[in-house]
């Protein structure tokens, strides 16, 4: 599984594969594989969750009118 | 009369006089319509019209800032003017120093004028909205750095998600130039890759302090963006051309935030959910799966040759038992037959007699008959208790009438 889906994706992939999954009409190993994948997105999904960033910059127009930025307060 | 011949220059130099010293053209006030209005970087230009004439209008920014609003072509105002001669074509120009809207609902009548006809050319339309980013991954604030916009947006967006990326565009929200301010930062934001999401955002005025969001160039500024724009100007009642023509309108700056930022509790109480019914999930098929082999084993042992042969065991031992059972009774009953026969044996034997007083005569063999002895046969008599050696003296053979 690609590791850089969106948080978005995962999510609706991990909803998928539940709904699959209740279905309960798979057999035994696809349902493991789905199951594994699941889990995968799971804690894919929570580590994206978790982030914390203090990533709050201010963009500012020198006087040359070139635009930098830097980090806010 | 004969005036002398003036030179063109002389002539507006004249008229120049002649107006400067007139009270009433030096302090005229004057009310029309506003048209071409244009503003250069330190003076704006515009036409006074009523329904037959025009005349041409300065007015330079510092006096424009203090006017409240931003003039618009369309819009009935009460000017103050010195009126000037433009000496170099011989023009008559109204140097302006105050405007005035003339009447309290100009500036709204003004508002549905632009609205109306940017709603006609379809602006507005919904076809034309952007999906706003449900994960942004970086939101840029459009706005001012004085007021409390940016610390509420920020404290709200930091609430719902700690990993939020943000940040901001410092601009005038108000007077002269704003616009142009805003316009140059939704344009600039356009040009980066790494922004999916705009917020312009405003805190609460009247609608002259709001009235750079009413501005046609920044609307079209707007509509043209890739990146979504969520608008947040003013209060809730408050509305802009902004507001109708952006992605998204926000009743107030702080709403923007809790419309653009996800909760991320929210996602993370979804994401506990959906692992805990996957997990269920799981169980529940092998649970299933479990029975199911349960039952098959319990069936297959029933079927296997063990069990069989338990119950051919269980026959022979019953067999067996039975075989051992009947060989005992014959066994017993022979044993009673042999002794009922010993005893009938006993009581046949011919010595038994000797006890009940009877004698046995034995000649060689014992002889049942007389008439099988013969005088001077020496015989044998046997007693129970000894035996008497006899010579026969005589034989005296009954006849057939006398034969016991």
């Amino acid at each position: 599984m690609e590791k850089n889906i969106s948080f978005e994706t995962a999510l609706k992939k991990l909803d998928e594969i539940v709904s699959k999954l209740e279905e309960g009409n798979l057999p035994l190993e696809q349902s493991l594989l789905l199951f594994q994948q699941g889990i995968e997105l799971s804690k894919m999904c929570t580590q994206k969750l978790s982030g914390i960033s203090d990533k709050i910059s201010i963009l500012t127009k020198n006087p040359n009118g070139v635009i930098k930025e830097t980090n806010f307060k | 009369m004969h005036l002398k011949t003036l030179t063109v220059s002389e002539l507006n130099l004249y008229i120049k006089r002649l107006i400067s010293s007139d009270i009433i053209l030096n302090h005229v006030s004057v009310c029309g319509e506003i048209s071409n209005f244009q503003i250069s970087s330190n003076i704006a230009y515009f036409t006074l019209k009523d329904a037959k004439d025009a005349i041409s209008c300065i007015i330079y920014s510092e006096n424009l800032e203090a006017t409240g609003f931003i003039p618009q072509d369309g819009m009935n105002v009460i000017i103050s003017a010195k009126t000037t001669l433009y000496e170099r074509d011989g023009r008559i120009s109204l140097n302006v120093y105050k405007i005035e809207l003339s009447g309290e609902g100009e500036l709204y009548l003004a508002f549905q004028k632009l609205k109306n006809k940017m709603l006609r050319e379809g602006l507005f339309d919904s076809k034309y909205k952007k999906p706003i980013p449900a994960f942004p991954q970086k939101i840029c604030i459009i706005t001012s750095l004085s007021g409390s916009v940016v610390h509420d947006i920020i404290t709200i967006a930091k609430r719902r998600n700690p990993g939020q990326v943000l940040t901001i565009y410092p601009v005038k929200v108000q007077g002269i130039g704003a616009a142009s301010e805003i316009i140059d930062a939704v344009e600039y934001v356009n040009n980066r890759d790494d922004i999916d999401l705009i917020i312009i955002a405003r805190g609460g005025g009247s609608m002259e302090d709001l009235w750079t969001f009413n501005d046609e160039r920044l609307a079209y500024a707007i509509f043209n963006s890739k990146i979504p724009v969520i608008s947040a100007v003013g209060h809730e009642t408050d509305y802009t051309i902004a507001d109708f023509v952006s992605d998204k309108r926000a009743p107030t700056p702080s709403a923007a935030a809790e419309i653009s930022v996800p909760n991320i509790a929210d996602y993370k109480k979804e994401v506990a959910k959906l692992t805990e019914r996957l997990y269920f999930g799981i169980n529940y098929i092998f649970s299933g799966s479990k029975s199911k082999y349960d039952n098959l084993y319990l069936r297959l042992m029933h079927l296997t040759p063990r069990d069989i042969v338990k119950a051919k065991e269980n026959e022979l031992k019953y067999l067996t038992e039975r075989l051992i059972t009947r060989m005992e009774d014959s066994l017993l009953s022979k044993q009673n037959q042999l002794k009922g026969l010993n005893i009938k044996l006993k009581t046949l034997s011919p010595y038994s007699i000797l006890d009940r007083g009877y004698a046995i005569v034995k000649k060689d063999e014992t002889i049942a008959y007389a008439n099988l002895l013969n005088q001077g046969d020496l015989l044998d008599i046997i007693f129970k208790d000894g035996k008497v050696k006899c010579i026969t003296k005589e034989v005296d053979v009954y006849g057939e009438k006398h034969k016991f």
